[in-house]
Parts: structure tokens; sequence; C-alpha cells
């Protein structure tokens, strides 16, 4: 490399971070609706629909096929920017890509929501230990007991367990305590650089490069009020 | 004892096939009896970086389903005694390979090889599942950048499950090779370096082969990098090599090295 292009500025820098985006639940496709109901609620707040960024969500749809690209007019006739779709199914979001729409997965937070109603497992058994490292891909599951990895959770790899769980290594992976709503379960780990954390379905993901302070010391996550803390 | 190694990646294009190459050629030098086994069937190119395509007649398919005897598909190595390929086919489906012609075929080499060493294809999909089954040991190719980690370590996953070693209670011994290393970039940290690959996947370092212009040379050649020995990158499979076979050997090529007003007048790097 030549001594002085190293001086020079770089052209842009990634960011992560957290953005705050409206979010449009599809629970139809069939267009013609989606068009009266926008214009009823654009004559309702017209402030609103101008030019408002929004992610168009299947989440709660199941029929078949969705006309995106209909989808995505009838939006910006009514002031709305498609730029994002989230959906698990795999028409929708290649059609999302070739419109030049992004496209998130699905959100697992029904999912979780829906363990943690469960008050199912009061008796513990035996507590479940893994030796070595989870890697991507695996997923290890502790059925009303704790769990406790004697290595590392890589990420792409999940470990769940109805009780708490104990990571011996880093969790850079993700780790779900109390399954079936157990609010006192807790996350320990020798150092925190997961994906997601969940106890009792309130989860948290974590971006990147945001780790809270003394991350690289051992941590334990646990329910307050409602919300996950690290401690 | 014949050992049978995978060379695996789960990404594509980290260098799998050049390491083979490498490798069976300097395991063929020290006077171990290698057999190289191209499993990417459709993209053979095990045959062109060792400079055979043009003598290829039979390949692996057609030794499993009985149309040739597997000492008519065998290829032996223009400058070595002592080294084989067995080539894929370029034509064929790739479901045409079975789990047990694989199995006859590799029990076969095992009466007349040391080393039997399986090019896998990228991937984690059937074809990469049945390069590695038989595996004893394996060599997981990781270049030093995110994506390619996260995907050795869903190799070392499937290494750890879905290997007839595993299904036998036992593991298959795996090695970490770390190719294409800048250190120029790691100190930039556009790339990870040894050390955070290592603490992530777990498992012992071979080797690190450094990003080298001698490796497009030498398989433009047809010609394994490690033939070069004047060059960083045959000098660090050479390394990798005699680490594999059990010496205790310090990394190369994994410092910057502070350019001096020499090898800035000169160019650098070879
Ligand atoms: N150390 C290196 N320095 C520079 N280039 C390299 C190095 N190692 C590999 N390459 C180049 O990277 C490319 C891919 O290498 P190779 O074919 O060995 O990868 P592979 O893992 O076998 O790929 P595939 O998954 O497609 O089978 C080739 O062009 C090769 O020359
Ligand atoms: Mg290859």
């Amino acid at each position: 490399m030549h001594p002085d292009q190293r001086d020079q500025q770089a052209a842009f820098q990634f960011k992560g971070g957290n953005l705050t985006i409206t979010t449009l639940e599809l629970m139809t496709a069939d267009c013609a609706k989606i068009e009266q109901e926008l214009s009823r609620q654009t004559q309702k707040a017209p402030a609103f629909f101008r030019q408002t960024p929004v992610l168009l969500s299947f989440d709660q749809l199941e029929e078949l096929p969705v006309a995106l690209e209909m989808i995505v007019d009838v939006c910006k006739r009514n002031g709305l920017i498609p730029i994002a779709v989230r959906c698990g199914q795999e028409a929708i979001k290649k059609s999302a890509w070739a419109l030049g729409l992004g496209w998130f997965p699905p959100l697992t937070e029904r999912r979780l929501k829906e363990v943690a109603k469960d008050k199912g497992c009061i008796q513990r058994l035996p507590t479940r230990f893994v030796r070595g490292t989870v890697r991507s891909g695996q997923q290890i599951y502790a059925s009303c007991a704790d769990l406790v990895i004697l290595g590392a959770v890589n990420e792409g790899a999940e470990v769940i367990a109805d009780g708490n769980v104990q990571i011996w290594g880093a969790l850079r992976g993700r780790a779900i305590a109390g399954a079936q709503g157990d609010t006192d379960a807790k996350v320990l780990c020798q150092q925190l650089r997961a994906e997601l954390v969940s106890i009792a379905g309130v989860f948290q993901t974590f971006d990147a490069c945001e780790w809270p302070e003394n991350s690289d010391l051992p941590v334990e996550l646990r329910l307050e009020d409602q919300s996950l803390v690290i401690v | 004892m014949a050992r049978v190694v995978v060379v695996t990646s789960g990404k594509g294009g980290v260098g799998k096939t050049t390491s083979c190459a490498s490798i069976g050629t300097a395991l063929a030098m020290q006077g171990h009896r290698t057999v190289l086994i191209d499993f990417d069937v459709g993209l053979r190119n095990l045959d062109l970086v060792m400079g055979c395509e043009r003598r290829v007649v039979y390949d692996l398919i057609n030794v499993t389903t009985g149309e040739a005897k597997l000492s008519q598909a065998l290829i032996k190595d223009k400058r070595l005694d002592g080294l084989f390929m067995l080539p894929a086919s370029q034509t064929r489906d790739k479901d045409a390979l079975t789990y047990e012609g694989v199995g006859e075929v590799i029990e076969t080499l095992k009466e007349e090889f040391d080393f039997i060493i399986c090019d896998s294809p990228a991937g984690i999909e059937r074809g990469a599942v049945m390069a590695m089954y038989y595996a004893d040991e394996a060599i997981v190719v990781t270049n030093p950048e995110v994506s390619s980690v996260r995907d050795s370590d869903r190799i070392i996953g499937l290494l750890d499950s879905k290997t007839r070693k595993a299904e036998e209670g036992e593991s298959v011994r795996s090695h970490l090779l770390i190719t294409r290393y800048d250190p120029e970039r790691v100190e930039h940290a556009d790339m990870m370096s040894v050390q955070d690959i290592e603490e992530i996947l777990a498992i012992p370092v071979v080797g690190v082969i450094p990003e080298s212009p001698a490796v497009l040379r030498a398989s433009n050649q047809g010609v394994p990098v490690v033939h070069d020995s004047d060059s960083d990158a045959g000098q660090a499979y050479s390394d990798t090599v005699a680490r594999f076979l059990g010496e205790e050997l310090p990394m190369r090529f994994t410092e910057l090295e502070r350019k001096g007003l020499f090898s800035r007048m000169f160019g650098g790097r070879r």
C-alpha cells in the first residue's frame, strides 16, 4: 500500500443502532381491502401519511399467494414508503428482493411469548451438562431442568432451559432461560457477546457493537419488573 | 494404519482444494503413500491444481458403480512416486455417489495408502457430509473473516455428529488451517486474528497460510504451491504438514513485517 493512502479519510463508517419504524402488520393480502382501509386511515390522520417509511410484516398472514408488488403500489399511492418486508415465506422474500426491498426474518417474539404463558414445569429434573463448544446450527434444550455448558455457545447456536442457563465460556449465540415461564430463571456466562438472551419470554437482542460495560467479565442476566437486567 | 483425512470448510472458495493439493504433495514428498479424492462432483478442479486434468479417464463415480476398476481410475502424479488422485465426475449427478460405494472405495484404498485425503465440496449438504463421513481426522479450512469462521463452526458441529466416528461414539480429530491470512489487514482490524479464530472454533491450529500471489501462479501452472519452496505459502504448507505429522514448529507469516527501505524499493513481498 502506498504510504499516504493510509492517511486518507474513510469514505464512510458502518454504524449499528436501533431505529423505531412503523410496521404495517397485514391481516389480508387482498389489495382492495388494504387500499380501502388505508384511505380511511389517511382521512383520519393525514399528517402520518406523508412519505412515511414502513415495514411490511406478513407474520400474521397465512394466505398465499401474495402480490407484493401490488401491495407496495397501494402503499405508495397512500403516502407510505415500504422499505422492507418481514416474513417467513420464501416467495415473499424473493419478490421483496426483486423489488429492491430489504428482508427481515419473522419475529420470534410470538413463539417466546407463547411459551411464557405456560407455567408447566415446577418440578425440576437433574441438571443437564454439555461438555465442549455448542456450535453454529446446534440447539440444546434442557427440559424442566437447568442447563450447564462447559464451553462456549457460538454465534448461530441456541441453548434453552426451562430452568437456568449457565455457560462457562463466552455466550456468542442465543440463550433462553425459563422457557416455560419461570421468571426467576437466570442466564450466567463468562463473557457476553450474545445475539439474544431471553428469560421467561422477555428477550433482548444485542447490536454487535453495543456491549454493556464489563461484559468481558462474568455476568448474570435476570428479570426485574418484567425487564431484563445485566448484573 | 491408514489415516482418512477430510479437508472441509463450509464456506466456498476458502482454499480447500489448494490445501488438499499441497498437503497431499508434502506428505508424498516425505515418503508417505498418499491418495487425494475429489468429492466436488460437477466442479472437479483438484485435477487442475494437480496438473493432471488431461489424464482423467475414469472418476470416483465410475468406480463406485463398477464401471471402472479402482486401479484404472487412479492417476499417478507426474512428479512424485507414491502420490495418486481419484478425480470427481464432471458430468454425473451428485446423487450418484452412495455411502456404501464410497465406503468400499475407501476401504480398498486403506490397504494401499498411508493417507487418504478427501477434498470436500463447499456447503453443508449431502456432498460435504459424504466427504467427511469416513474421516478419522479433519482439516478445517477457514479464512480470517466472520462468515468463514461461522461456517467452519457449523462444519465442526457436523464432524461431531454426522460422521461414522461420531456414530460410533468417537470423535474426528480436527485441525484448524487458516488460509489467505493477511497480517496487514488483521492489524487494521479488517480481518480476524489467529487468536480470535482459535478462541471461537476451539480446535488446535495446524497452520496459517498467508495470502500469496504464489498460490494463483502455482495453480495456473498445475503445480501445487508447496513445490515452490521459495514462496511464503509453499513454506507455510510444508510447516503445516510437519505439524500435522506431530512436529512442533512456531507459526510463521502471521506477524506484519515492518518493511525496510530495501523491500519497499523492490516491491516487497514475493
Ligand atoms: N493463500 C492464498 N493466497 C492467495 N490466493 C489463494 C490462497 N489460497 C487459495 N487462494 C485462491 O482462492 C481461490 C479458491 O481456492 P480453492 O479453489 O482452493 O478453494 P476451495 O475452498 O477449494 O473452493 P470451492 O469451495 O469452490 O471448492 C483460488 O483462486 C485460489 O487460487
Ligand atoms: Mg474446491
